[in-house]
């Protein structure tokens, strides 16, 4: 197969059907109108009347999976409509933010647009990195976002980019696995996972997993999202509106940490938990080594390519909303991701062009049917012809789920410093799991450093 | 051209190099060790004098990472440059009869040494993977272990790890140091001690040791230079973790300047360390005194 075949949720389809469920997608009707900004008026116009505008734009992001050439056959579409060359420069996700900040640092120009996670708003907006662009989006179209798709790319009332899409850690299991053992619906709450666990763990050599569950509790970014799901879920908050104080080492913080200690003790969580990043998580339920976990959005589409999902695994793999509390039906963690323009970008107009396109809703309904890339309005959630599509995908009417989740999840702080925070918070989380420390101690430690890094105190 | 010119021309270029990458570099992260300079807050860094240095004995956080780290650091040297030297100086007492093959240990004895320590970290990482890893299929298919293990999932047993993957990459670098020390060893004095019924042991406590101790000596500064620089196998195999029981100086350094993006104190702590080893040089210098290579 040629590497520009496109797919759609990780299956390879051809063009001529792709388009045809394109045009269906498109025939469904608009949401937030066709918005022309000034700066793709102007190129439309110019690419309508066959005038070469000779613009380009680099945009930086991870692209892979499914690879640059793909994702350069769905950009093929702005340049057919602006005249506008998109370049593609492939980074992985690690590497992003030293990459953006030492471009800022340097006044570089070699990226325009950049892909930017929510944690990382306020540190760029702060140094000046990139461009404020809080009046760039009317307010007609500001008001159909999903509210934590827009808080996303904010820091102290500024926009510094424009959602790219909407994203909350979610519970997946093996139905297959869960009917074996008698449990026939998804646990709704935090005990019936802790029974579910107790059931699973029982039948372990029969159902040949390790564990119950698995997660992504190295000492790393990930490790920080686990336990605001839990938060969430326990119906506590991490940090308060104001972006600066934690609230985590009180009640519900403190019980979030408890519950993570306990799946731990028990022997519900793979062992190899505590240095498992988020792709070993996935890859443990995909291979069958284990039947629930929480992750970003993507596995229901991995679950169904061969080349990721084993055989025994393929198309048993279901969506949930993450167990909750009598506190709150359920919990999660935002984990949104914008773009932005670099103040050092040569090519501004362009990539102004570029975000004005990527927000459309064409362009997002495209997103969501050939990457998993969730649309950032609101109403979308409940979009017949785009829920029939995935359903007909992914062989399961799961995509109102995802919209459900995101009303139940909470963001993270994103100030600047909040990476060196999170990782006081991380280690003492680590410690309590350990052992080394109880919940409470490791809380009140980590909420006194991160106070103090909220406030700039942790910077030299 | 007077022949003194000359050789400063020819100089020159090499010079210019080594002041470029070497001299430049130091001059200049002494000077940014002397401001407050953080990337994610301004673009503008500003001279501060010995802030940066007085920050770790005045903030407790700073304090208590910083010797913390240090702690870190001291325990992965003092375990993992012995075991290296001992392990080293085997191979080359090995390497230094004649036995059938030994042209081809030699060459497979270079081979970790050869590998990036990138390459070195991955490997290893693969191996130790608690669901996958090959030490776990293989341990449990012999009965070993009843369960696959998380051997890098506790602080004693990730430090324990990052050690032997540490050892297994630098051995070979002190076998070959070594190698060439007891190769230029007199065989007269064995050929002597033979004759006056030495044994093996004898030999070896009594004329192998006390002429290699100065090329010993070498290989432990080397090496203990290179257990307070070791950041890359950190990153690989552990990231710091579990609970920071990992983060070693090395890697602190370069979470502080590449991750945090504070440049100044990074820098500060940087030539802290540096100073603190150039105090242990001088002690082995000092230990060296009077004594000439074999």
């Amino acid at each position: 197969m040629r590497n520009d075949h496109p797919t759609l949720f990780g299956q390879p389809i051809d063009r001529r059907t792709l388009l045809t469920m394109t045009g269906k997608v498109l025939a469904g009707g608009t949401v937030a109108g066709v918005w022309l900004g000034p700066d793709m008026a102007g190129f439309v116009e110019a690419a309508a009347h066959g005038r070469k505008t000779g613009g380009s734009v680099t945009v930086t992001s991870q692209f892979t999976p499914p690879g640059p050439a793909k994702w350069q056959s769905y950009f093929d579409a702005f340049t057919k409509e602006t005249g506008i060359s998109v370049t593609l420069d492939d980074q992985n996700a690690n590497n992003q933010y030293q990459k953006i900040a030492t471009e800022g640092q340097s006044g570089g120009h070699s990226y325009d647009v950049v892909s930017i996670d929510t944690i990382w708003s306020g540190s760029f907006g702060r140094a000046g990195f990139t461009l404020d662009l809080t009046d760039f989006l009317p307010a007609s179209v500001k008001g159909k976002i999903a509210p934590p798709a827009l808080a996303s790319v904010a820091y102290q009332g500024k926009l510094y980019g424009v959602p790219a899409f909407n994203s909350s850690k979610h519970f997946y299991y093996n139905k297959q696995m869960l009917d074996s053992v008698g449990l026939h619906h998804p646990p709704a709450t935090l005990d019936d996972l802790l029974s579910y666990c107790a059931t699973l763990k029982s039948n372990q050599a029969k159902l040949g997993i390790i564990a119950p569950m698995s997660a992504p509790w190295m000492q790393a970014e990930n490790l920080t999202c686990d336990y605001v799901d839990f938060v969430d879920a326990h119906g506590g908050r991490f940090f308060a509106a104001d972006n600066a104080t934690p609230l985590f080492n009180h009640g519900a913080g403190v019980q979030a940490l408890q519950f993570m200690v306990t799946l731990l003790k028990k022997g519900y969580m793979a062992p190899g938990s505590l240095t498992h990043g988020g792709g070993d998580t996935e890859k443990d339920l995909l291979s069958g080594k284990t039947a629930m976990c929480t992750r970003w959005e993507g596995v229901m589409t991995d679950s169904l390519n061969p080349a990721q999902a084993t055989p025994a695994v393929r198309g048993h793999i279901r969506l949930a909303l993450i167990p909750g509390s009598p506190a709150r039906k359920s919990g999660s963690c935002l984990g949104p991701q914008g773009w932005a323009i670099m103040k050092g970008s040569r090519h501004q107009a362009e990539a102004k062009a570029f975000l004005n396109w990527w927000i459309s809703t064409a362009a997002q309904k495209q997103g969501m049917l050939q990457f998993d890339q969730y649309p950032i309005y609101t109403a979308l959630y409940t979009d017949p012809s785009l829920r029939k599509l995935v359903a007909q995908s992914d062989g399961v009417d799961d995509f109102p789920i995802y919209g459900q989740q995101f009303a139940f999840a909470q963001p993270r702080p994103n100030f600047p410093g909040y990476l060196d925070a999170s990782k006081r918070l991380q280690i003492h989380l680590q410690k309590a799991l350990l052992g080394q420390e109880t919940p409470q101690q490791a809380l009140n430690a980590a909420a006194a450093e991160m106070k103090a890094a909220s406030t700039g105190g942790s910077n030299p | 051209m007077p022949e003194a010119a000359l050789a400063a021309l020819f100089l020159a270029p090499t010079l210019v190099i080594i002041g470029l990458v070497f001299v430049w570099p130091i001059i200049y992260s002494l000077w940014l060790s002397l401001n407050r300079f953080n990337l994610d807050v301004s673009p503008t860094p500003s001279f501060a004098g010995l802030h940066n240095y007085t920050l770790i004995a005045t903030n407790s956080f700073y304090r208590s990472d910083v010797l913390g780290a240090a702690g870190r650091t001291a325990l992965f040297t003092v375990i993992s440059v012995p075991i290296e030297v001992a392990l080293g100086l085997a191979c080359a007492l090995l390497l230094n009869e004649e036995f059938r093959g030994r042209i081809l240990f030699r060459s497979a004895l270079i081979i970790p040494y050869a590998m990036l320590t990138i390459s070195n970290g991955l490997v290893w990482s693969y191996i130790l993977d608690s669901t996958y890893g090959t030490l776990n299929v293989i341990l449990h298919h012999w009965g070993l272990i009843g369960a696959y293990h998380a051997w890098l999932g506790t602080p004693t047993g990730a430090m324990g790890w990052v050690i032997v993957a540490d050892v297994w990459k630098t051995t070979p670098f002190v076998t070959i140091i070594l190698l060439a020390a007891l190769q230029t060893l007199p065989t007269n004095v064995y050929k002597a001690a033979a004759v006056d019924g030495a044994g093996v042991l004898q030999r070896f406590w009594r004329i192998t040791f006390p002429l290699m101790r100065p090329a010993i000596l070498v290989v432990v500064v080397l090496r203990t230079l290179g257990a307070f620089r070791v950041s890359d196998i950190i990153y690989v195999l552990t990231g710091g973790g579990p609970a920071n029981s990992t983060d070693v100086i090395g890697y602190y350094i370069y979470e502080q300047a590449f991750i945090d993006f504070h440049i100044g104190y990074a820098a500060a702590v940087a030539y802290l360390t540096t100073l603190v080893v150039a105090l242990l040089i001088l002690v082995y210098l000092w230990l060296l005194r009077g004594e000439t290579v074999a």
